[in-house]
């Protein structure tokens, strides 16, 4: 009996710390200051991310934010079911994009059934955003990527402005040296943007490359590298960084591939990690406007840079981000996302295409022969444009962009004068799939309506949870005081246990991801006083039985004994009701039929076993032969 | 500590006296549901949009009303949520791409520019989406009686093993059916589902003589509909979340019936030589007394708080569950009981047994 009471007083135990340990960063979050964590969101976002995940997620009702739901409008057109798939899949391309664009944490963006596609922003409060999310249509541009080296050119820029007028965003210290949340590894991957710059000139295909249907111009063989292998280049570290100070330019890396590949590719990348504070960056208004006119005023040298056939003009500039599709996972597992220094006026805009389609590569060359590839038709008007550009622009990469989003940016390397082209270099017929979608996208608009759209404002969010947890914390009061009066020991006794199963709940709520919403406050409220009922039952049968004439160990047993198949049968038809609620219910509901289930399945171990261990202890061990009750 | 030792009252008895108040109260819910055109359905049934404004001093909602009218918007109602800061908006949309919100907000900002505002919360259902919800929360109303059924005949009435399976493929078959959406997507083949379904269901229950669950059921449909009817008497409206609110109080309303009905079943066996079913049923609802006072008391307690003191947002909701408690603990001792009383003397065992005297 000993024995096995230690075991169960060990598992009861293990069960306390894991909560503790699943409620931790919820706590730690909960103490941080508001101001501490802002710095963080910059500093470490990734630290940040990893305890946002960790803790009690909260519904959109409560931390505000918006819930659409939108779905295709067929009410002008009605559509077979393959048109209907593509438009769902070209509006998802758009919203995803543009949801990109929010800077949103962890945004959901789903499909649920043919038509309709389900948008949850946290944070999200304005509804007339939402409505240009589907409104407006798709803006597809393509707009001429600047070479690395005049990328790397205007970042020294950026430095310098940002060190002149001291623009820091992050403490001194932590910028010029190591950023403490940035791991060894990150830092590794590090270089000094000014060594690898100006080596090399411009060429060569293999990935992405826009040609012409009818005539390839042959391809340069690609020049031997010299054999800088990757270790190499991860030896070299950023050494400079620390003497010439370099804010911005150091929070960006070259691409390791391209050191292996035969193609320069021009943009460079930077971690996901780094990402709001290249972000803040780039919106700092100092910073923008000496990004845009680099080169109008000269400042970059781009004549050296230029293909000799370039006649342009200085123009003005501007960074775009990648596609989040086209994130680069690096050896040390830090992932990168892709950056673009583009000429802001746009070559050529959507309006001109006429249709895009993925398909596979036919002929003879080993390089397109049954590859994915996406085939792009230009309206006549697009097609004689299109020849001037691809002539003027041959060997320079042309950004396809999406609402602001570089999907892609394939080279041009031959001259294409029908109004046919195709863009080659695709992985897999899915991405080619993909890239279709964008550039139809752009073709056509979303044909989305709003069909349900929930918004809940930050302040009514707050001022929720402040007053649901106050209602929680006063109910639990008055009932631990009831139960104390009425049962005194007994009471006490399933006090400890009420408290403990809160704690569970909690944890498990942490721990299985689920979110935490308002009626789902509710239902934690409500189990607080059903929980009790599993104790109440026990007890009225102990006493039952003590009134019988059994010795106390005896009533205990058999009012354990007694109480339990009642109490299984009340909460498993409780249970059932939840999982109604959980099948049927949306959003905030879903939320209180989690915290319910969760409660009857936490109140069954604590109300039971725990209390019964206590009991166990208190009879056994001490000898206590009998209790208040 | 204990609230009465050794209770020996007479429920029983008064069961007849009882039934008339449950069905004077039914009979109030529904002369009411009536009146106002049947329960007010909320915007996530309807469709439509509600806003709700926060101001930065009190505003009159008739002034907001006047307001309103120069947007020319058609149905909309206003009306103070919580405060008098607070106010909410709710309307009708003509068509889905309709700007309500700025028509109403550059209205705000003209006619009173004193008075800053935000908005708190801004909902907008599509009638599409309202007609999917309300089939969804009365299949799911319907669904969590059905698993109930089982439940309760796999655990109370073992015996018909047949019953049970029945009721079980029967069950599935609705599922399977309903999740169909062709079968859906008309409100009258929904509504004819759902009647199939109880019909079905009360020909099972007498066909195996479910009393067991049928006390229960009569007992949950007593309550969901005292509490629709106490809604629609204050003319608060039905929403999703009341409808949440509903089946917690079908679940709550069931804890308390199965531990009476435990009871029961506990003090049958030992009991029937000596007393008739409703004696014994007396005894055993004086036996749980105490257990259903503390439990009752307690929950209503944290419901009662968390209606003062949860916020606006919460209160219908908190008020649903509150009346359902009070109403569900009554149901158990004085709806739940007598039914199974008038089951097994009218169709169980007990009819022989009369039918055998008489003749």
């Amino acid at each position: 009996m000993f024995q096995n009471i230690r075991f169960k007083i060990i598992f009861i135990l293990v069960i306390f710390l894991g909560s503790l340990y699943y409620l931790w960063p919820t706590y730690y979050l909960s103490r941080l200051p508001a101001e501490d964590k802002r710095l963080m969101s910059l500093s470490d976002p990734q630290g940040l991310r990893d305890l946002e995940e960790r803790s009690i997620k909260l519904g959109l009702d409560l931390q505000g934010g918006m819930h659409l739901v939108l779905e295709l409008d067929q009410s002008d057109i009605s559509m077979a079911a393959d048109e209907q798939e593509d438009a769902i899949d070209r509006a998802l391309e758009i919203i995803r994009t543009r949801v990109d664009q929010f800077g949103v944490s962890e945004p959901l963006i789903q499909k649920a059934g043919d038509e309709r596609i389900i948008v949850e922003l946290a944070g999200v409060v304005d509804t007339a955003r939402a409505r240009s999310l589907v409104e407006q249509s798709a803006y597809l541009e393509f707009q001429l990527v600047k070479f690395q080296n005049e990328f790397q050119e205007v970042l020294a820029l950026v430095d310098e402005v940002i060190v002149e007028n001291e623009l820091y965003l992050l403490p001194q210290e932590e910028e010029a040296g190591e950023a403490p949340a940035q791991s060894e590894q990150e830092r590794q991957g590090e270089f000094d943007p000014m060594d690898l710059f100006g080596k090399e000139d411009e060429q060569r295909t293999e990935p992405d490359s826009i040609q012409s249907q009818e005539g390839r111009a042959d391809t340069l063989a690609a020049e031997s590298e010299e054999e800088s292998s990757l270790d190499e280049l991860l030896g070299s570290e950023g050494a400079l960084a620390g003497e010439i100070k370099k804010p911005f330019s150091q929070l960006f890396y070259q691409d390791a591939r391209m050191l292996q590949s035969e193609r320069r590719e021009n943009y460079l990348m930077v971690p996901v990690d780094r990402e709001p504070l290249v972000k803040e960056y780039l919106n700092l208004p100092e910073v923008r406007e000496i990004i845009e006119l680099a080169e109008v005023n000269n400042q970059v040298d781009y004549l050296r840079y230029r293909s000799p056939d370039e006649e342009d003009e200085p123009d003005t500039l501007e960074v775009l981000w990648g596609d989040n599709k086209d994130n680069y996972v690096g050896p040390d597992g830090v992932v990168y996302k892709l950056i673009y220094l583009l000429k802001k006026r746009a070559e050529m805009t959507g309006e001109f295409l006429a249709d895009a389609n993925a398909t596979l590569g036919s002929g003879y060359d080993p390089k397109t022969a049954n590859k994915p590839l996406v085939m792009m038709q230009l309206i006549s008007e697009g097609a004689d444009f299109f020849a001037t550009i691809s002539e003027r622009y041959l060997q320079r990469d042309l950004a396809i962009v999406l609402d602001n989003i570089v999907k892609t940016a394939p080279r041009i390397i031959t001259r294409i004068p029908s109004g046919r082209a195709q863009i080659e270099g695709q992985p897999t017929m899915e991405s080619a799939r993909d890239l279709a979608i964008v550039l139809r996208a752009g073709a056509l608009p979303a044909p989305l309506t709003i069909a349900e759209s929930r918004t809940v404002g930050p302040s009514l969010g707050a001022d929720s949870i402040q007053k649901g947890s106050q209602a929680a914390m006063i109910g639990l009061a008055l009932v631990l005081v009831v139960m104390l009066v009425y049962y005194k020991f007994g009471g006490l006794v399933a006090n400890v246990a009420l408290i403990f199963d809160l704690m569970i709940i909690l944890a498990v709520l942490a721990g299985f991801n689920a979110t935490l919403t308002l009626p789902g406050i509710a239902g934690l409220i409500l189990t607080i006083g059903m929980a009790v009922d599993a104790n109440v039952l026990i007890f009225e049968r102990i006493r039952e039985e003590l009134r019988a004439g059994k010795t106390l160990r005896a009533a205990i047993d058999a009012g354990y004994d007694k109480a339990f198949s009642t109490i299984l049968d009340a909460n498993i038809t409780t249970f059932i009701t939840a999982v109604v609620l959980f099948q049927f219910g949306t959003g905030p509901i879903k939320g209180f039929a989690v915290t319910l289930s969760i409660g009857l399945a936490t109140s069954m171990f604590t109300a039971i076993y725990v209390t019964r261990v206590i009991f166990d202890l208190w009879t056994l061990r001490k000898g206590v032969k009998s209790i208040a009750l | 500590m204990e609230i009465i030792k050794n209770p020996n009252f007479e429920f029983i008895a008064l069961r007849n006296k009882a039934f008339k108040i449950s069905l004077t109260l039914i009979l109030i819910g529904v002369f009411f549901l009536i009146l106002h055109g049947g329960p007010r359905w909320g915007i996530d049934f309807t469709g439509g949009a509600a806003i709700t404004f926060k101001f930065d001093q009190e505003i009159k909602a008739e002034d907001v009303r006047d307001a309103l009218q120069n947007t020319g918007m058609e149905s909309y109602e206003v009306t103070h949520f919580g405060d008098r800061r607070h106010l909410l908006v709710r309307l009708k949309l003509l068509h889905s791409k309709q700007d309500y919100l700025g028509a109403i907000q550059s209205q705000f900002d003209s006619m009173f520019p004193e008075n800053k505002y935000i908005i708190e919360q801004n909902d907008l259902v599509g009638p599409k989406i309202g007609t999917e919800l309300r089939e969804k929360a009365l299949l799911a109303l319907l669904f969590a009686l059905i698993g109930i059924i089982i439940y309760i005949s796999i655990r109370f009435e073992a015996e018909s093993f047949l019953g049970v399976l029945v009721t079980l493929i029967f069950g599935l078959l609705v599922l399977t059916v309903s999740t169909t959406k062709a079968v859906l997507s008309s409100d009258l083949l929904t509504g004819f589902l759902i009647l199939f379904s109880l019909a079905v269901v009360g020909y099972i229950c007498l066909k195996f003589d479910f009393k067991y669950a049928v006390g229960a059921i009569v007992a949950l449909l007593h309550d969901v509909i005292i509490t629709v009817g106490i809604f629609s008497i204050l003319n608060k409206e039905i929403n999703l979340s009341i409808v949440a609110a509903l089946l917690t109080i079908v679940g709550y309303s069931l804890n308390d019936t199965i531990v009476l009905f435990d009871r029961i079943r506990e003090e049958y066996p030992k009991e029937r030589k000596r007393l008739p079913l409703d004696r014994i049923i007396n005894k055993s609802i004086n036996n749980v007394l105490s257990r259903t006072i503390i439990t009752s008391l307690t929950t209503m307690m944290v419901i009662l708080i968390l209606l003062m003191f949860g916020g606006e947002v919460i209160r219908p909701f908190a008020l649903a569950i509150f009346i359902g408690i009070i109403v569900g603990t009554y149901s158990s001792i004085y709806v739940a009981s007598p039914v199974l009383i008038f089951w097994h003397e009218r169709f169980g065992a007990g009819a022989e047994l009369t039918r055998k005297v008489t003749a």
